[in-house]
Formats: C-alpha cells, structure tokens, sequence
C-alpha cells in the first residue's frame, strides 16, 4: 500500500511538472468563444496565456492563495466593472488578460483586466457562487441550479462540451491533471474526465459539499457539510482515509508541505497531516471559520465571523499577530510578499503588514465584501455587495 | 390618536365647508409622558432614551452590542447602516409611542419596524427578558438585511418574506434558549394533541404557539440537521417563493415530511412525562371552569367562601368572585366585581404580573393602569365600594400588593422611570411610601413574613452556576439585609404562607414542569433549605394563595387555557410527600453587576434634535368619468420618533391646458404629536370642478385657499375632545346658475368623542360609542355663508353571549344658514337596500339595531393538491330607519333584512346583504329584495 502510493505520488508529481511546464511554455493565443441564451455570444479575444494566470481559486490546485507580486501603497482605482449582479464567495481567475467572474444571477462575465472592459458574458439562469476553473481550453464551472449545474465550454468553439447535474455546485471544482474534481450538493464528490464530462469515480460522502477541494501529490481533499474530511486517490477515488470535525465544513481546503488546512464551523483550524489524516494540531479561532485558509512561508492565515485574521506558525500553532476588523469577514486573507489583504463585510479592503498585522492601507469600499480578493500581477480585484468589481494598481 | 388627528386633517382639508360631515371614534393613544430623548451612539447603533433611564440605556447598549456581534457570525453577514434602538423604561412608556400608528398590548414586548428600521424596546425590570428583546428584535434587523441582500444578489424583486412561523421562530431561538413559559406550552400542545404541522400552521397564525412551535421546530432543524442549516434557509431564499421548498433545498425534506419527523420526535420526548406526573384537571379540582383565570385569593365573607381572581369572558379583563359554597352551579358562577378596560379608573389589568391581596376587613388590594401610570386601588369586597386609589408620582408601574399581618402597611412591587423593579411599602396610616430595594435586580412578587418583620420575594439578583434564575430571599424590613430563601439554579416565584405561618409555598421549575412546592417556616433563615415538592403536573401551575381549610387555590396551564384549581390537604401532601430537595443556603447573596457601555471615543452621549426622513412618496393619476383626469403626488416624512410629521400634497386636475395653471392643488400639514395636546396646521390652495349633493346634483368650480389649526386633547383612553379652527378664502362658480360666489369663511368646530368599544372581526360587539360635534360656518367678508351644525351620534353594543351582540345606532346631523352642506345617507354603511347617498337634506337622523352573531366558525375547501381555510363568517340581521330633508320633512324610510360578513386578512371586511326596503312612513315593503354587496366595518 505504501509502495503503491509512492508510485502514485511520484506519478503525480512528474505530470504536475509536465502541466506547469506545459502552462510556463505556453504563449500562443487562445480565441475563446462562448455560447449561452442559445444564441452565439462570440467572445473572440486573443488570449496571452501566462505564468501570472490564476486558472483556478487559489491559484494552484494545493489553493495556498499565495501570490508574488510586489505592491506599493496607496494603491490606486485603475477601473470600476459593474456587474448587476451580486457575487458568491468565489473569487474571479485570469487567463491572459481576461478576468472570468460568476454572479449570483448566474451571468458569466468576461473582463478585460487590464481596461476593466466588459468582452462578454453568458447566462447560466443559476447562480453562479463559486469560481469557474480554466484547464487547457476547457472552462468549467458550477452552478447551484438542480440540473446541469457542472458545465464545460469549450473555448475552442464557444460551446458547452458537456454539462452533468451533482445536485448544484456551490464549492469552487478543480482540476489537475487527473481529472475535474467537484463536490455536489448531493453529497458526492466527482472526478471528471475534464474533455469529455465522464465520470471516472464518485463517492457520497453523504451530506452536501460546500466547501471548495484541494489537491497534492496524488490526492484530493474534500470536506463536507457534517463536518467530514475525506481524502481521496485522485485517480481511482479510493477513500485513503477521513477526519471528523466538531461541525460543519464550509471554508475551502487549503495544503502545504503535507498538511491539510481545515477551517470547521466549530470555530477551530484544523492542521491533520495529509498523508495519514491524523491530527497535526487544533487551533481554536474563536469563532466559525467560513473561508479558506491560506499558507505560505511555514504561516498560516486565518479568517473567521468575529472579524479576526488570525496567523499561526504552522509547527507549532504559535499566534504570530492577530488582526480585527469591524465586521465579520468570510474570506480568505490573500498572501504576498507585501501584504496580506484581507476584505471584510465592514465594508473595507485591507492591506496588513506580513511581519505584525498592522494596516499598511485599507480602503472603504462603500459595500460589504464576501468575495476572496483577487492578486494578480500588480493588480488587486475585488468584487463587493455593490455588484461592482473594482481593481486597485 | 395619530390616526384621529390626520381625519380630522383630511375631513377639513376635503369637506370645507363641509364642515364635519366626516368623524371617527375610536380609542386614544395618550402621550401621558413628555419624555426628554436623548441619543446614546454606539459602534452600531444610536439608541434613543430619556435621562431617567441614562443607567438602563447603556446596559441595553451593551446587549445590543453583544447581540451584533454574535449575530453576525450566526447570519454570515453584517448591517451596513447603524441600527436605531428606542428604548422605554416601562411597558407604560412604550404604550405611548408614536413609532407606529397603532396601539401596543401588553403583550407585544416590542417590536421592529423596517420602514425607518427602527427597533422599539420596553424594559420591565428584568435585564435578562431586556436583553432577550433586544437580541429578539436584532434578528429581525439581521434577517431583513440578510434576505434583502439574496434577493439583490440574484437580482430578484425584495417582494417577500419567509413565513411567520419562521421570521418569529428564528427570532426566538437565535435569542434565548428554551425558557419555562415555551417548554410549558409546547408539553402541554403535545400531550393535548393540539401541536399544529407546519402545513397548517396558518391556523395559529400570529398566535403565542405559533412563535414557540417556530422556535422548537427551528431547534430541532438545528439538533437532527446542523445549526449551518437555519442560515442556509435564508441564503437559499432566492431558490423559490414557496418556503416548503427551499425548506426542502436546505435540509433535504419537505414540511410534510419534517412534520412526521418533528412531531414524532416531541411526542418521544413529552410523553413519557405522563408516567409521573398528571394533568391538572385529573388531580385537582377546578375552581372556576370557564374563561380565563388567573391570580386568585381567598376571602371568607363571613360564612361564605368566597375567590377572588382576575378573568376573561367578554373580552375584557376584569375582577371576578366565585361563591364556592354556592349551592347550585349557577351560584357558583363568577360574578363581576370590577369592570376593567372600559374607563380610565381601571384601564388595563397586568393580568401576568400583578396579584391581588385582601385584607382580613374584605379590602381588596390591586393594580390597575390609570392614566399615566399605574394606581393601587382598595376595594371594600362587603360594601361593594371602591376605598381609596393612590398613585405615587415617583413610580409608574405597579405589581403585586400584599398587607401586612396588621392589615396597616401593604408592600409591592414597583418600578420607577428608571426602569427598575424594586420593593416597596406603602403605610396606610400614615400615607408613607418607602422603598427597601433599590437595585438593577427584578424584584418582584413581596409577601410579608407572618410576624411582619421580613418580606419574602422573588428575585434575578443571585448568580449560581452561571446563571441568573430568580430566587426566593428574605428581606428585613427594619434593616433592609437580604438572605437566601433558597439556592438554586432553577426559578422560585410566587411565595405564599400558609395560615398558621408554618409553610411557605411557591412554584419552582427544579425538576422541569414548574409546580407547587413547600418549605418549612421555620427554615427561613437557616443554613440549610429542605424543599418538597407538592404537585406533579404536566402543565405549570402559577400563584399558589392558602385558603383556611388547608387547601391551595392556584392557577394552572392545561390544555391551552389558564384556569384556577384547587388542591385540598396541602399540608398532609407536605408531611407525605416523597420528592425533597435539600441545597445550602450561602450567608450573603452573590449578586452579578450589570455589565453597560461607557463614555469613549466609540460611545457618544447627545441631545436629540429631531432626524426626519421619508415615510411615504406617492403619485397617482386617476381617471373618473365626472372629474376627468387627475394626477398628483403626496410625501409624508416624520422624525425618527414619530412625534412630528409632514404631509404634502400637491395634484393638479386640469381639464385642458388653459387650466393647468389653476388647478393645482397643493397642502402642507404639520402633525405634532409629543405631547398629550395634539395638534395639527397647515395651509392648502384647491382648485376644480366639485360636485355638490344638491337635488339636482350639480358641479360648480370652485377655487379656495387658507390655513387651519386642530387640537385634540385626549382625556383618557376611551375620551377625547377636539376642536378646528379653518380661515379660506373660497371662490365658486355655479355652471347652472352662472353666479358666482365669493366667500372668506371662517369655520369653527368642537367635538366630544367617546369610545370604549370591544372589537371582533367585523367590528364593535361590546361597549359604547358617543360622539357630539358643534361648529359654525360663516363668510367673515360677504356673508354669503353663514350656517351651524349640530351633529350626535351614539351607538351602543349589547353583548348577549361571548360572540352575539345587539348593536344599536343613533344619528342625528344638522346644518342650518346660508348656503348650508347637505349630509346624505344610503348604502350599505347607514341606510341599508338604498342607493348609495341617494337620501340628502340638511337634517338628517338615522337609527339602526343589528343582531351580530356567528355564522360559520371555519370554511375550508380541500382539494386534492392543495387545502384552503376560508376563516370565519359573522352573520347580522338589521333594521335601519331614518330620514335627510332640507325644509320639510318628506317620509320616515328604512329597510330591513339579514347578511354575511367576512373579514380577509384582518383589516377587509367583505360585507353582502338582502331585504327589503321600507318605505313611505312605513307603510309600505319593496316588492322583491335588494342585494347590497359592499366593504367595510360594522358600524
């Protein structure tokens, strides 16, 4: 069984690589073409595929939330984007230089990021709440509709290659390159044959999932709404093993070097290796953690609904510094290498010092925010309760 | 009396010179109290208060505090306004409110109104049921931004609301954990099988039940499904209008299905109560057997046993006695001692908080709302005669008066604008008040010790285990020290002494249904409390009061009524008794500190000045076949107290475009109402084609403008007197007669108005109606018009059983002078079976007697897919006589015959009629039936 999983995990490994290298080397441009209302709505932009792309929430698929670019405040308005419309929890992703952002209304919106330009959109008729997923030149994502609710489209030809119905989808799905990965509202967790919408395994876990998946090596993680945290091979949906929280699971997984980042609804963080699935260490938070954890640097960042952003040394479980906002906040604290930014439903944007926590800048939004902030290049995006998407530089 | 004010308003704004022809009864709310408002601001809120309550202000503030916070996390959202909290000190006060129109029970512990999304909250003494209200209340905030925030998200109209069932069980259950009044209500609905499914639950609406049943389903979604659930059902709001499934989207099952689930469940956990314990009605006797009653006392009258109680039969609350040696059950009917909610004297009985006590003379000591506050009344039971009533300009609201073992001194409960509750004396003799609490503990229930130097009470002020559950202490009257009665985490309330001094009783909860319990006097004061439990009853038992044979007389919730019973040789179920409780009682009282809010940089403290903001704006245009085409817009906006409001009325009824620009019409008021005088001003231009109820009818245009002033000054609840004064100047053109008219009129009115009348559901059945108005009418300049007006109009409602009543009707209306108003009658609100407003004269009397009486209890219709409950019919048969003439009396008319009437929604009165009418002097029947089918209230 070891030697099994070292095989898996090495395999693993060498076809990550093989991806990210194929994603760094590619450069060509991709015309995206997108069908919706039956009728075309031709989106025909050509796309400068990049390292900078976020294809999915949290970047990768380990969805660390982790990010390079350098920022220097203030920081500026660059565009407004108004999307009539409200936004889910999941942040928006970039391919090239577009922005793809899902609303509640169900509209899937393209945006120039760099002009803040509406290209296209498409109407789902469901709300869409969690982000799409980009893999090679499929997009995919969910909606919370009660049939059909798991749609790829391919941008080759703009049209939807294949659609499944899991009950709704209100967790971000993910791919790697063994498959789509997505948890339904009917209490399974599929993997998908991401060009052709098969199903290779799904598993009911029994209760409904909403909290977004992760993935490592040759594993995927999920978690549900009773609280259950599975972890599953990625290519044969073998159970490897499960952990009990105290309470529900919303908040998306997070994993870094071997550990698992669970955020309960039983106000504690949760840090099981992800290997055995034991216990690594319990953090009580104070209150519901309803976001994904992010990790960088041996440091794990935390949000919770008492309006605290909360770090911990991950070794160990030491608070490094605690931040408190206003209000709650219900997303995930965005790291880079000079800040950490952190949108709360007080209505403001925050940029806190990495080292103690301190506010480097915050910037009123006029508008609650329960959307993860966007990082990309020297662009910060945000979406609001204003159904507005506002990008700083 | 807001509403009272804007008629008179708009009867002088639309009849001039009409002058009165339109008047409303109706009963007064009464701005006893001017109250100083203050504003405390808050991270969140700005709470409004008086310095009297500065204390209590900031302790609310504190739980509003708290509340926010904890509301966010369970709502997964936020408030991005700042929320405006009101708070009174007393249910009084609150009763005085001019934050909306309508008047407040004494049930209603307050209440959130989302069009200015303001919170309005009384305290009654306890800061625990405060906070509880005010965390009540904070969900509702939370819920209606919630819901709203779905909706915009989805992009979907904020057209709906979750049932009530659900708003008000959230409320609960995200405010409180289950209490001993919600657990008494739910056991007893199961074990009496009246629970009612979620797919009826339109049945109890707005009932008592229907807010616990909510909060006990929601518990049990919470328990079996996960607490994340009942956010969900508000995040899963957009899915669908019908609540049945997005209850289904959420946990998975339907109602029908979580019915079977939940009701199931509760009958697991109620019924195996029934192997120890007993309904009332199976182990006691019932004292009183119908109605509502509560708070007995004992009084033997001479050889006559005699109970004294507070009851409900009539819809009215009142004082009743019961003879219980009547030999006949008649004899034993209980009988009226005093009438309450009909007069000022005895305005309302706080039938849940306030005992009565009688001394060994027969005076009966009790508290009725009087006025601006409360009055200690003493009623001689052998004479029949009201003693004394005492107010104490310190106090407001009053509970539970008990004599002294010497009949000389009564002690009772009492709360002050502050808010607090606390134990008072009151020495008869002497006419000497003094108080022996002064704390932020809810003191409550005082009885005397039976050698008159302790007072025995129930109190919040221990903190045991953590919690703050009321004890029972022992207070020196002398020294003013006060010690443990008893210890526990549970609650202790109403003690009683038994005749001969030897036991103490009380009710208490410790092992779950709240029962009768007994101590030993001679433990008051000891180190150690020995406890025994008297009763096993499933339901609760309330205000056990010895009588002198050794029987207990009590109240008791069973099957969904409050009825009194009593228990015979108490003092034997003591000695026998199996079930003993023994705790320590500790030497002093660990009482816990009020936590509050204090001066900061976040927490302000400001005079109010007044914040207005839009209550209405509205524009409409209109079409009739007479006036033609109008159109225009009104805007009322009033300050966040309500105490001041403007209304602005502008339209213009042109009828081509020469005429637009003097047919705008346009009025500004001023509505003041912060005081007990109300008054309104205003100024007005109206301009356009009238129709006057001439015989002929004929149109005439006519220009006028001008100003008014109306006070209305309430003398209580039930009585109030008005008075206008208007000044126009009026311009007429007759199109028949082609003359014009030019007037500067000045009218004038009083008015006396009388109302004491009970409602049901399509209108008064109980008490009285009187009203008498004088004005006169006169062109100040020309003297082209000069007439006065005399109008009377009484209507009285003889109840001749619970739900049947003879409703009488006597109207008599006159305007006599130059240019003088015609009245008109006819249709199917005064002179029923004739055309509407066909009979008109300048004089004019009507008479009307109606047999109310049920008709239909409940109409439902089931079809296969899905069940609808009509509600009830009411029935009526009328007879109606009355003439209008101008100079000469013409013929006495009338009509008589039978109808249904059928409220829709509580506020629509659908109302169809056949007969016959009668006319020329009676003497001769319509051939065949009219059919009048029309809206609106019984008169």
């Amino acid at each position: 069984m070891q030697q099994a999983q070292q095989f898996q995990f090495r395999q693993s490994l060498k076809v990550h690589r093989t991806v990210s290298a194929f994603l760094k080397g590619f450069t060509g441009f991709l015309s995206i073409l997108i069908i919706g209302c039956g009728s075309s709505l031709k989106l025909q932009t050509e796309l400068d595929h990049s390292p900078y792309d976020v294809p999915m929430a949290g970047k990768t698929p380990a969805r660390q939330y982790s990010d390079s670019s350098i920022f220097a405040f203030p920081l500026q308005t660059a565009w407004e984007y108004e999307a009539s419309a409200g936004f889910g929890n999941g942040s928006p992703i970039v391919i090239g230089d577009v922005l793809f952002m899902g609303t509640l209304q169900g509209e899937l919106h393209a945006v120039d990021i760099k002009s803040g330009k509406r290209i296209k959109y498409i109407k789902s008729f469901s709300p869409i709440s969690s982000s799409p997923v980009f893999f090679e030149r499929f997009l995919y994502f969910g909606t919370e509709s009660t049939d059909e609710n798991l749609t790829a489209i391919n941008t080759d030809n703009g049209e939807v290659q294949w659609s499944a119905d899991i009950g709704g989808v209100a967790s971000s799905p993910l791919v790697t390159d063994n498959g789509l990965f997505a948890g339904g509202l009917d209490g399974k967790f599929y993997c998908f044959q991401p060009a052709l919408g098969t199903v290779r395994w799904s598993v009911d876990t029994r209760s409904p999932i909403r909290s977004s998946p992760c993935a490592e090596d040759n594993a995927v993680y999920c978690a549900n709404s009773d609280g259950i945290v599975f972890a599953f091979d990625q290519y044969t949906g073998t159970e490897l093993w499960k952990f009990s929280t105290g309470n529900a699971v919303f908040a998306g997984l997070t994993i870094s070097d071997g550990k698992l980042f669970v955020g309960s609804r039983d106000s504690n963080l949760y840090i099981i290796d992800a290997a055995t699935g034991s216990l690594y260490l319990k953090i009580p938070v104070g209150d519901k953690i309803m976001s994904t954890p992010s990790v960088n640097n041996g440091i794990v960042y935390v949000s919770s609904l008492d309006g605290t952003v909360s770090t911990y040394k991950v070794s160990d479980g030491t608070l490094q510094w605690k931040f408190q906002a206003k209000s709650a906040v219900n997303t995930t604290p965005v790291i880079t290498p000079t800040a950490i930014f952190v949108a709360a439903l007080d209505e403001y944007i925050y940029a806190l010092s990495p080292t103690d926590g301190s506010v480097l800048w915050k910037q009123h939004m006029d508008s609650r925010m329960k959307t993860t902030p966007l990082v990309w290049r020297n662009f910060l995006i945000i979406a609001a309760e204003n159904k507005t998407i506002t990008c700083f530089r | 009396m807001r509403r009272q004010v804007i008629h008179i308003i708009l009867s002088i704004l639309f009849s001039i010179p009409l002058s009165a022809q339109f008047y409303y009864f109706g009963h007064n709310k009464v701005q006893y109290t001017e109250f100083d408002w203050q504003i405390l601001h808050t991270e969140h809120f700005d709470i409004y208060y008086y310095p009297e309550m500065k204390e209590l202000a900031q302790q609310g503030a504190f739980f509003a505090e708290e509340s926010f916070k904890q509301l966010e996390s369970r709502f997964n959202h936020s408030l991005s306004r700042r929320v405006p909290l009101i708070f009174y000190s007393s249910h009084l006060h609150f009763q005085q409110t001019n934050t909306t129109g309508g008047f407040i029970p004494e049930g209603v512990g307050g209440f959130f109104e989302f069009l200015k999304g303001r919170v309005v909250i009384p305290a009654d003494g306890s800061l625990s049921r405060f906070r509880h209200v005010i965390r009540h209340e904070l969900v509702h905030v939370f819920m209606h931004s919630k819901l709203a925030r779905v909706l915009v998200d989805h992009r979907l109209p904020q057209d709906r609301m979750p049932p009530l069932w659900f708003t008000e069980g959230l409320a609960e259950v995200w405010s409180t954990e289950a209490d001993d009044q919600s657990e008494m209500l739910i056991r007893d609905a199961v074990l009496n099988n009246y629970i009612v499914p979620l797919q009826n639950m339109e049945s109890i609406y707005g009932t008592f039940l229907m807010y616990k049943q909510g909060q006990y389903i929601l518990k049990y979604i919470e328990n079996r499904y996960g607490e994340e659930k009942l956010m969900l059902l508000l995040e899963n709001f957009w899915r669908s209008t019908s609540f049945n499934e997005i209850m289904k989207a959420t946990i998975g099952k339907n109602y029908k299905e979580l019915d079977e689930e939940w009701i199931y469940a509760f009958k697991k956990r109620y019924y195996p109560i029934l192997a120890s314990s007993d309904f009332t009605s199976r182990v006691s006797t019932v004292v009183v057997k119908k109605g509502f009653n509560t708070k007995p006392i004992f009084f033997r009258n001479d050889s006559i046993r005699e109970i004294y109680f507070i009851g409900n039969y009539t819809g009215y609350t009142s004082i009743y006695k019961t003879n219980l040696d009547g030999a006949t059950e008649e004899e034993r009917e209980p009988q009226l001692v005093i009438e309450g909610e009909r007069s000022n004297e005895f305005e309302a009985f706080h039938v849940f908080q306030s005992k009565l006590d009688i001394s060994k003379d027969g005076l009966l000591a009790f508290v009725t709302k009087k006025g601006e506050t409360d009055a200690l009344h003493l009623y001689d039971v052998k004479k029949m005669k009201l003693i004394r009533t005492f107010q104490f300009p310190e106090l407001v609201v009053y509970a539970s008066p008990n004599w002294s073992p010497d009949d000389k001194v009564i002690t009772f409960a009492a709360s002050d604008k502050s808010g607090k509750m606390d134990i008072y004396t009151f020495d008869l003799p002497r006419e000497k008040l003094s108080r022996l609490t002064q704390d932020p503990y809810d003191d409550r229930d005082p009885i005397w010790s039976p050698d008159g130097r302790y007072i025995i009470f129930s109190s919040d002020r221990s903190i045991i285990n953590g919690t703050t559950g009321y004890n029972l202490f022992q207070l020196n009257a002398e020294s003013r020290s006060i010690t443990h009665v008893t210890y526990g985490a549970n609650n202790f309330y109403s003690p009683s002494f038994s005749p001969d001094g030897k036991y103490l009783t009380f009710t208490s909860n410790i092992d779950g249904a709240q029962n009768i319990w007994a101590l030993s006097s001679s433990r008051i004061g000891q180190t150690v409390s020995s406890m025994t439990k008297m009763t096993h009853f499933t339901g609760a038992a309330f205000d056990p009061q010895w009588m002198d044979d050794n029987s207990i007389l009590f109240s008791a919730f069973e099957n969904y009524s409050f009825r009194i019973y009593s228990l015979p040789s108490a003092s034997a179920i003591i000695d026998t008794s199996s079930v003993k409780v023994q705790s320590s009682l500790p030497a002093t009282v660990t009482a816990w500190q009020p936590k509050s809010v204090q001066a900061d940089t976040a927490v302000k403290f400001e005079q109010y000045q007044g914040e207005y903001s839009l209550d209405i704006a509205q524009s409409q245009v209109s079409t009739d076949p007479v006036f033609g085409t109008s159109g225009g817009a009104a805007i009322a906006i009033s300050d966040l107290l309500g105490n001041d409001q403007y209304y602005f009325l502008l339209y213009n009824n042109a009828q081509s475009s020469d005429e637009l620009l003097e047919s705008f019409n346009l009025a500004v008021t001023r509505v003041s109402l912060g005081q007990r005088l109300n008054y309104a001003s205003g100024i007005f231009h109206f301009a356009g084609r009238r129709y006057d109820l001439t015989d002929p009818d004929l149109y005439y245009y006519e220009r006028s403008f001008g100003s008014y002033f109306v006070l209305s000054y309430p003398l209580s609840k039930f009585e109030r007197i008005e008075a206008g004064i208007s000044f126009s100047n009026s311009d007429k053109d007759n199109y028949i007669s082609l003359r014009p008219r030019k007037a500067l009129i000045l009218s004038n009115s009083v008015t006396f108005v009388h109302d004491n009348s009970l409602w049901m559901q399509t209108g008064p059945i109980d008490g009285s109606r009187f009203l008498t108005t004088m004005a006169y009418t006169q062109d100040v300049q020309y003297g082209n018009v000069g007439y006065y007006t005399a109008i009377a109009d009484y209507r009285m409602y003889n109840r001749m059983s619970d739900r049947t009543s003879l409703a009488s009707r006597f109207t008599v209306m006159m305007n006599e002078g130059e240019e003088a108003r015609r009245f008109f009658m006819g249709g199917s609100w005064d002179l029923r079976g004739w055309p509407r407003w066909s009979i008109r004269g300048k004089k004019l009397w009507l008479m009307s007697h109606e047999l109310r009486f049920p008709f239909i209890d409940q109409l439902a219709v089931k079809f296969p897919f899905a069940n609808f409950g009509l509600g009830s019919f009411r029935a009526a048969a009328f007879f109606d006589a009355g003439s209008a003439w101008d100079k000469t009396y013409h013929s006495t008319i009338g009509s008589i015959g039978t109808g249904l009437r059928w409220n829709i929604g509580g506020f629509l009165v659908l109302r169809y009629d056949v007969g016959k009418r009668i006319l020329d002097d009676f003497n001769e029947l319509q051939t065949g039936l009219f059919y009048q089918f029309f809206f609106g209230w019984d008169f």
